[in-house]
């Protein structure tokens, strides 16, 4: 079978892209080997942790049980696209101010899951946040903290917009 | 490694079942993909060529038709739709409930749920409230159209009734009666369910006129229990609560499950029996 190559258009962290991946790409490959965009992580590729977490028009997705050319048309945003003008983006900010993170494999698709959350609850309760967030795995079991660390994020964006 | 393919991305559903009887064998259709980027990723199953239907309009809508009293779940429609639809919220709670628990919400994203139906995988939510719900499912070729129940769809562990050049374009479910109460119950030590339990009763006057028991994750497809739904009928919720244990082991006993990493016959067995009686004394106290 030949490669065949899938021309796609998207847009990555605000930006424009226009290329051609080949059919059978993962869109976790095409990030980190194409893209340069290590923030992604694999791990159990089988959508189960949540390391390779990535907002796909805004929703949380898996980026190691999905293929690249499915990036057509698509609004990408990955960990390397929070920081903004001002800087971190509060949850970044509030996963170093709570420490949301021990060993930090888990955090890109954590704080990810938890933009993607608050993007659609801007102010959980403790309890929707366990929920929500039980779709992703930290093996240093820190998940007090990251708990504690979206509720202060959802606190200070609150704040903020006010 | 996923070995290369053909990609395929027809605009309207006669392309792609064209395209499916061309190829017929190999061939495999991408929804949303969650289930099958994990098996091709196994190399448990291979394709020679991926059909993407994603770019056919209409398939992602869910649609009530007031004349059969059933809802219409398009083969886009994913499990965070169905979680999320007010009409799914108000007429088919059960299902919504169903699609709250299943997997994570990356998972709801993107699967769909005729995808999780198409892969039989038997540790699945779905079965069991389809099976209690009385849904179909429709199954189009180029040449033919028919109207499958959920309980034939499911052929054995990952077998289907679909045929190498069908596709499963609809699922229907009619809708239920006000006064009827329900309960999905599963046991999920890990990230796919052991067991699943749904039950619907339906009272009048005091008693039980109407009950359906479905069993899911313990068969190679879902199962419901007559007997248990016979035992019911008549009954006083009072009566029902006295007797819950002793009914539960009837659907216990109509299981069928397999020893596996989740745990052994007899341990599902009672995680069935535990489930069943809860769900039924729930029901019986008239929550639920």
């Amino acid at each position: 079978m030949s490669e065949e190559l899938v021309p796609i258009r998207f847009y990555v962290n605000g930006e424009q892209h226009e290329t051609q991946v080949k059919a059978h790409d993962l869109m976790i490959d095409f990030l980190r080997e194409r893209l340069g965009l290590t923030g992604t992580k694999r791990s159990c590729d089988m959508e189960v942790c949540g390391t390779c977490t990535v907002l796909l028009d805004g929703k949380a997705v898996s980026s190691c049980s999905l293929f690249a050319f499915e990036l057509d048309g698509k609004n990408l945003t990955t960990i390397e696209g929070l920081e903004g003008p001002d800087g971190l983006h509060p949850l970044q900010k509030a996963f170093i101010r709570c420490g949301g993170f021990q060993c930090g494999f888990c955090t890109p698709g954590m704080i990810l899951l938890a933009k993607s959350l608050l993007m659609e609850n801007p102010d959980p309760t403790r309890e929707q946040v366990c929920e929500y967030m039980d779709a992703n795995i930290c093996r240093c079991t820190g998940y007090q903290m990251i708990v504690e660390s979206i509720l202060h994020a959802a606190k200070e964006m609150q704040a903020a917009n006010r | 490694m996923i070995t290369p393919f053909a990609l395929h991305q027809p605009r309207s559903l006669p392309d792609a079942l064209a395209l499916l009887s061309e190829h017929d064998g190999e061939t495999k259709i991408l929804a949303g993909g969650s289930e099958l980027l994990l098996l091709l990723k196994m190399g448990l199953i291979k394709a020679n060529h991926i059909i993407d239907i994603k770019k056919i309009p209409r398939l992602d809508r869910i649609d009530y038709d007031p004349q059969a009293g059933a809802i219409h779940i398009g083969p886009l429609v994913t499990h965070r739709t169905l979680e999320k639809s007010e009409l799914v919220q108000r007429d088919f709670p059960l299902l919504a409930e169903m699609e709250r628990d299943l997997a994570n919400v990356r998972i709801r994203n993107v699967g769909t749920l005729a995808g999780n139906l198409c892969f039989a995988e038997p540790h699945a939510d779905p079965a069991a409230v389809l099976a209690v719900y009385d849904a179909a499912v429709t199954l189009q070729s180029s040449e033919r159209e028919r109207r499958v129940a959920i309980k034939d769809f499911f052929m054995d562990y990952y077998e289907t009734a679909l045929e190498k050049n069908e596709m499963l374009t609809d699922i229907d479910i009619p809708k239920l009666p006000d006064n009827f109460r329900g309960s999905y119950l599963r046991f999920c030590p890990g990230e796919w369910p052991m067991v699943t339990v749904a039950l619907l009763t339906r009272w009048a006057d005091g008693a039980c006129a109407e009950a359906r028991l479905g069993l899911g994750c313990v068969g190679p497809r879902p199962i419901r229990v007559g007997e248990f739904e016979q035992a019911l009928r008549g009954k006083s919720g009072d009566e029902l609560a006295a007797k819950a244990d002793k009914l539960a082991g009837i659907a216990a006993q109509s299981s069928d499950p397999l020893a596996d990493l989740w745990g052994s016959v007899e341990y599902k067995r009672q995680i069935v029996k535990n489930l069943v009686r809860d769900g039924l004394r729930s029901q019986c106290d008239g929550r639920g």
